[in-house]
């Protein structure tokens, strides 16, 4: 393709057409095309072609032992795409899914720390850095973890509200929010009513 | 005006190379930019398209004929489209760069389909080879890219 210069818009519709697997090995081919597969731009594009969307399915066995996680094809057999190697282990046996979003999964190991966002197309994995209301910091609580993109800011973003018992009587409540661009949390003031935890 | 065969009047296209051809106008119009100067009524000499040359252009124009043919059935043309297809990687170039140019999506669809197809499964020397793309990377870039996704390059 390269007799001549081959227009972006081109190799854009070409690149559209592959699985990850060869995208990432696109990347090495040449400079040129590996800025334009790491372009936000065409990943974009690329997520939202939906040329052969897969499915997540998580295995659970029944002694909390083992979180199994695979990539089928969205057919009626359920094809296996690919096994996934998790890359983290939890320690209360299962991970809850706090959120799905443009192929990322929020992970949380119950209300122990930490908390992980998995992108398992590209094998890719975020620890969330410790948030500044703990069990050390604030006594006992209840956690709410909520995760999703916000298309204003084009990032993606984890919301956690704190319920922390005071005396046993009232709860106040601690609202932190988590943004993958600058890697941190940050405390917001939840105006208003408190924010009911289901 | 009509679009029938029979009555279908005739264009005249130029190469970048010289060459002009006669295609009928229900042909020709499968090409979106073409579509747009005959609707402007820009279409009466012979129409100049200085990025495709001669060859590209007779491909291209039997493409066009065969996918604006109203007989030929949805297995017709997938089996023709297939065979439309198996040309080597510098008539390929050409094609996708003139379907591009003359805004010919189900051609662009096709023959970019191919590509991602020939790119599919390869490691990126092969791709290389197959292409003619030179390696721009140092080594030790080409060593980082691998590292970052190994389980890409198994």
């Amino acid at each position: 393709m390269s007799e001549e210069y081959t227009p972006q818009e081109v190799l854009t519709e070409i690149f559209t057409r592959l699985p990850i697997k060869s995208l990432l090995r696109c990347t090495s081919v040449c400079k040129s095309w590996y800025s334009l597969i790491k372009n936000p731009s065409f990943i974009t594009t690329h997520l939202n072609s939906n040329t052969s969307p897969l499915l997540l399915l998580r295995h659970c066995t029944e002694n909390y032992e083992e979180d199994r996680y695979s990539l089928h094809f969205d057919n009626d057999t359920l094809d296996l795409y690919s096994k996934l190697d998790c890359p983290f282990k939890s320690f209360t046996g299962y991970f809850k899914i706090v959120g799905y979003c443009h192929g990322l999964l929020c992970l949380s190991d119950c209300h122990i720390e930490p908390t992980f966002l998995w992108n398992p197309s590209i094998r890719v994995y975020v620890t969330l850095p410790k948030p500044s209301v703990t069990f050390g910091s604030h006594g006992p609580h209840t956690v709410v973890l909520g995760f999703g993109f916000d298309s204003l800011t084009n990032d993606y973003k984890v919301v956690r509200i704190v319920s922390i018992d005071s005396n046993g009587v009232r709860y106040s409540q601690e609202v932190e929010v988590y943004t993958l661009s600058t890697g941190a949390w940050r405390g917001i003031r939840a105006s208003g009513s408190s924010v009911s935890c289901l | 005006m009509s679009l029938s065969p029979s009555t279908s009047k005739m264009l005249s296209l130029k190469s970048s190379d010289g060459k002009v051809l006669e295609v009928e106008e229900h042909v020709a119009v499968l090409c979106e930019t073409i579509k747009s100067l005959v609707e402007d009524g820009c279409a009466d000499s012979p129409i100049p398209l200085a990025n495709v040359d001669g060859a590209t252009l007779g491909n291209v124009m039997e493409w066009c004929k065969k996918h604006a043919d109203q007989k030929a059935s949805a297995d017709d043309l997938e089996d023709w489209d297939a065979e439309f297809v198996e040309r080597d990687q510098g008539e390929l170039y050409h094609l996708i760069m003139a379907a591009n140019y003359l805004n010919i999506k189900g051609l662009l669809d096709l023959i970019c389909q191919k590509v991602a197809d020939m790119i599919k499964g390869k490691h990126p020397e092969k791709i290389r080879e197959i292409f003619n793309i030179e390696n721009d990377f140092t080594p030790e870039q080409q060593e980082q890219i691998r590292k970052d996704n190994s389980w890409a390059f198994e």
